[in-house]
């Protein structure tokens, strides 16, 4: 946890100047991504932080919402905004089913089934040629509106509305973190005997969880699919985004509201830095650091920068604050 | 008079071994029932067959009138019935204070609420000194007296209590047993499953003993101490038994 | 018609199968679920199409030195990136694991390329006609190959000394430990298993099957499946899970659309958790 209030509000102020200083769109680009990645992340916090399921296909979500948008839109004239509530339908339709059937059972085997949705949804939706299969779906362009959900030109109101989105899931995950359902999810976490114990309906709030992280990044999904206005299955349901998400929050801190931002604040600019340097040639070395990265991580310190910040000497005296 | 907590015909197998066979007790508010038996004997089991986490063969459990016997664990939470763990099964994440709450929300879904309840909870037990720290600091003790507190901030009308006692120093021991029949005098009925004889003897106001998943003996402390079934089933034979 | 697609779905699945038993194999004894394995069989996959490509050498000598190969890089693995993790929480290995995955994914991408690969100097050429069926000479033999292998781990496991005790650190490492048991030597033999019964399973498809950095993933998702469907713990399982992974893709497949048949296993994989996780044979 940042040492006070005040370094939040320092580091909204620094989101929200941000793209006016730095002005080039590749690096506004960035700035979009790593916040868009910052909400997925938050996302996942809440079913894999807090409550400790390892969701592993996040990612269908995020390509049911991009999909909603973009097929309501050209296949019936509809607004993206009926697609994103759309999408949220679907996603939460999918995580509840997912989530009944594999909740009862072992962490396993919900880690199993949500990478194979993840799989599963990229595969079919390559051969739905409704769907336009692998070639994608192009999106009309409209003129600059919030109604319309796109903005051409400089294109800065899209990085404004993810950051309001951001906000919003950063005071979500809050909220749910200082009340009973954050209680009981990271209860769930260490013992779901315990929690039964005590009266918690285990099953319900496991699904509580997923559902709300399903609609929460179908959301996002939306929203990429209206900024960069082209989706093929590639793009939306790669297992590569699942992973981020999961690999942004530990590595920020699980379980934390704050974690998934640090940790997308530092991760997705150097991904995208590197990709841009290195990975061009689709020679996979931007991916190899990727894995590098992962795992130095994970063995040297698996609760995250977080916790690597509270390590540091100048922190000892806040070493009693564990809760966020 | 019917009482707070009746088990009638309560059978548990696992696969070929039956681990509680067709077994009944009753215990009432401001009871004592001890529950003692060799190591096998099914008390755990039993236990879990009371607080829903093991569905019962056969039989049935009644809380205030109502059959249990089944229904998931947190559901018998709501109707009243707590429970403590062999072993403690506590969030080292959060604070004392955060888990006894946990315990409390089953009343109220407001956090101030279920706070001041835990508060209490806590004075409880005795652990008010301790409930801001953080879990991995706390000796065995008062990580049982967390996991006490939080099953007392549920406000059951029946406890269950797995070996509150085990791996306790003397002191810790009389303090506990101070709690117990504290909780007791609450008006709460207290099933005990314990193997440290000399507190739950003097303690409970009736016993029960398991022997390989059969009731073996029900009756007073004294009549069970002197029981010479009861003596042969913990020591073998009655070479090793006092008067 | 029926025949033939029972026999390629028979085939098929029994490979699946081996790959699945490398899966259980670090699963049972190490409690590690191995998101690397997919990774792992794409490796001895390029490996073998290194061998026959570049090596000019025919299966009988590819096996032994993708296995040699193999085996180094499960001591590795074992040694720098799965003992680090074996106590630490699920999400710490789902990521060591993950990653390593990746970084293959890597790795087989810079050195070879995206492009699909097939090896063009197999050993097994042609195919086998008994009847009015039609069996490709690689996928008999990759079926064989899988069939032969598991009854060997199976031999293995149940009357050999070591075999016994890897079972005892699946089902009780507390307990193995007391009877004397080495955690460490086990584990690393477990690990070297499973890369044995990868490089098998490897070297086979890449008589018939596509070679490319990103294979991995859905053939671990298929021996997932497969693992799931006959019950975690059981060898036995995990091969009936596997044949019956392979069938329904070739019956899916055929009767449906294509893309289809993943979905149907899907399915039958969401049903099986809902009502009956054990599997077939599991605890």
């Amino acid at each position: 946890m940042l040492r006070s209030r005040g370094g939040y509000w320092l580091l909204l102020l620094i989101g929200l100047v941000l793209p006016l200083v730095i002005t080039p769109s590749f690096y506004r680009h960035i700035m979009t991504m790593t916040v868009m990645y910052a909400c997925l992340a938050e996302a996942w916090n809440i079913v894999g932080g807090y409550c400790g399921q390892i969701a592993l296909g996040n990612v269908v979500f995020f390509g049911l919402g991009a999909y909603s948008s973009a097929l309501l839109v050209t296949k019936f004239g509809l607004s993206p905004w009926l697609g994103l509530l759309v999408g949220i339908v679907v996603s939460a339709t999918v995580a509840a089913v997912i989530g009944w059937a594999s909740f009862k059972t072992s962490g396993i085997y919900f880690a199993i089934a949500t990478l194979g949705i993840g799989e599963l949804a990229r595969t079919l939706f390559v051969s739905w040629t409704w769907a336009k299969g692998s070639v994608g779906i192009e999106m009309p362009i409209l003129p600059s509106s919030l109604l319309n959900f796109q903005f051409q030109g400089a294109r800065l109101p899209y990085y404004y509305m993810i950051l309001g989105l951001l906000v919003l899931f950063f005071w979500l995950v809050t909220k749910i973190g200082a009340s009973r359902f954050g209680y009981y999810l990271r209860t769930i976490n260490i013992s779901e005997v315990a929690a039964e114990a005590v009266g918690v309906d285990v099953l319900r709030y496991k699904m509580l969880a997923f559902v709300l992280a399903a609609m929460m990044t179908s959301v996002c999904g939306t929203f990429y699919c209206q900024y960069l206005l082209y989706i093929d299955p590639w793009s939306v349901f790669p297992s590569a985004i699942s992973m981020t998400m999961l690999f942004i929050t530990v590595f920020g801190g699980s379980g934390t509201p704050i974690g998934p931002v640090i940790g997308a604040m530092i991760l997705i600019p150097l991904g995208e830095l590197t990709r841009g340097a290195l990975g061009g040639q689709g020679k996979g070395i931007d991916l190899f650091l990727n894995a590098t990265l992962m795992i130095a991580v994970t063995i040297l310190e698996p609760r995250g920068v977080l916790q690597l910040m509270r390590r540091l000497p100048w922190r000892k005296e806040r070493t009693h604050e564990q809760t966020a | 008079m019917s009482k707070l907590l009746e088990v009638s015909g309560l059978t548990k197998r696992f696969g070929g071994l039956v681990a509680n066979n067709s077994l009944s007790l009753h215990c009432d508010g401001g009871e004592v029932l001890g529950i003692i038996g060799p190591n096998g004997a099914g008390k755990t089991t039993l236990l879990n067959c009371i607080n829903g986490q093991l569905k019962p063969d056969a039989g049935q459990v009644l809380v205030a009138g109502q059959n249990i016997a089944g229904l998931l664990p947190h559901v018998a939470c709501k109707l009243g019935v707590s429970r403590t763990f062999q072993i403690v099964q506590v969030v080292d994440a959060m604070t004392v204070l955060s888990n006894v709450m946990v315990g409390a929300f089953v009343r109220t879904p407001k956090v101030s609420l279920a706070q001041a309840e835990a508060e209490k909870a806590i004075e409880f037990v005795g652990i008010q000194a301790s409930a801001s720290a953080p879990l991995s600091s706390l000796t065995l003790a008062q990580k049982r007296k967390v996991e006490f507190a939080r099953a007392l901030a549920a406000r059951p009308k029946v406890i269950l209590l797995d070996e509150l006692l085990a791996g306790l120093t003397s002191p810790e021991i009389k303090e506990m047993t101070t709690r117990i029949q504290q909780v007791r005098d609450q008006g709460i009925a207290v099933l005990w499953i314990e193997h440290v004889m000399e507190a739950i003897m003097p303690v409970a106001d009736r016993i029960l003993m398991l022997c390989f998943g059969e009731k073996l003996a029900e009756g007073k402390p004294a009549e069970i101490a002197h029981d010479r079934r009861c003596i042969e089933a913990y020591l073998g034979d009655d070479t090793n038994a006092e008067s | 018609m029926l025949g033939q697609l029972v026999v390629n779905g028979l085939l098929m699945g029994s490979v699946f199968a081996l790959i699945a038993s490398g899966l259980a194999f670090i699963y049972g004894p190490l409690n590690l679920v191995n998101f690397a394995h997919g990774d792992l069989l794409m490796t001895s996959m390029f490996v073998a199409f290194l061998c026959a490509d570049k090596l000019h050498v025919n299966i009988l000598l590819a096996l032994p030195i993708t296995f040699l190969v193999m085996g180094i890089i499960g001591l590795l693995d074992y040694r720098f990136l799965v003992r680090p993790v074996l106590q630490a929480p699920r999400l710490a290995q789902a990521l060591t694991t993950h990653g390593f995955g990746v970084g293959l994914q890597a790795l087989a991408l810079f050195f070879m390329g995206p492009d699909f690969r097939m090896i063009s100097n197999v050993t097994f050429r042609g195919s086998l006609s008994v009847a009015n069926l039609n069996v490709g000479m690689a996928r008999l033999m990759a079926g064989l190959a899988g069939a032969a292998s598991f009854a060997l781990l199976y031999v293995f496991l149940k009357y050999s000394k070591t075999g016994k005790a890897v079972q005892a650190i699946a089902m009780n490492r507390e307990a193995a430990t007391l009877i004397g048991i080495d955690l460490e030597r086990m584990y690393a033999l477990s690990l070297v298993i499973s890369m044995l019964c990868t490089g098998v399973a490897g070297v086979f498809l890449s008589q018939f099957y596509y070679i490319f950095p990103v294979v991995g993933p859905p053939l671990l998702s298929m021996a997932w499946v497969a693992m799931v469907i006959g019950g975690f713990g059981s060898m036995p399982g995990a091969f009936i899970g596997g044949l019956i992974v392979g069938l329904t893709q070739a019956f899916g497949g055929f009767f449906m659309n294509p893309v289809l048949k993943d979905a149907i296993i899907y399915v039958v994989f969401v049903g099986l958790m809902a009502f009956r996780p054990r599997g077939l044979f599991g605890w």
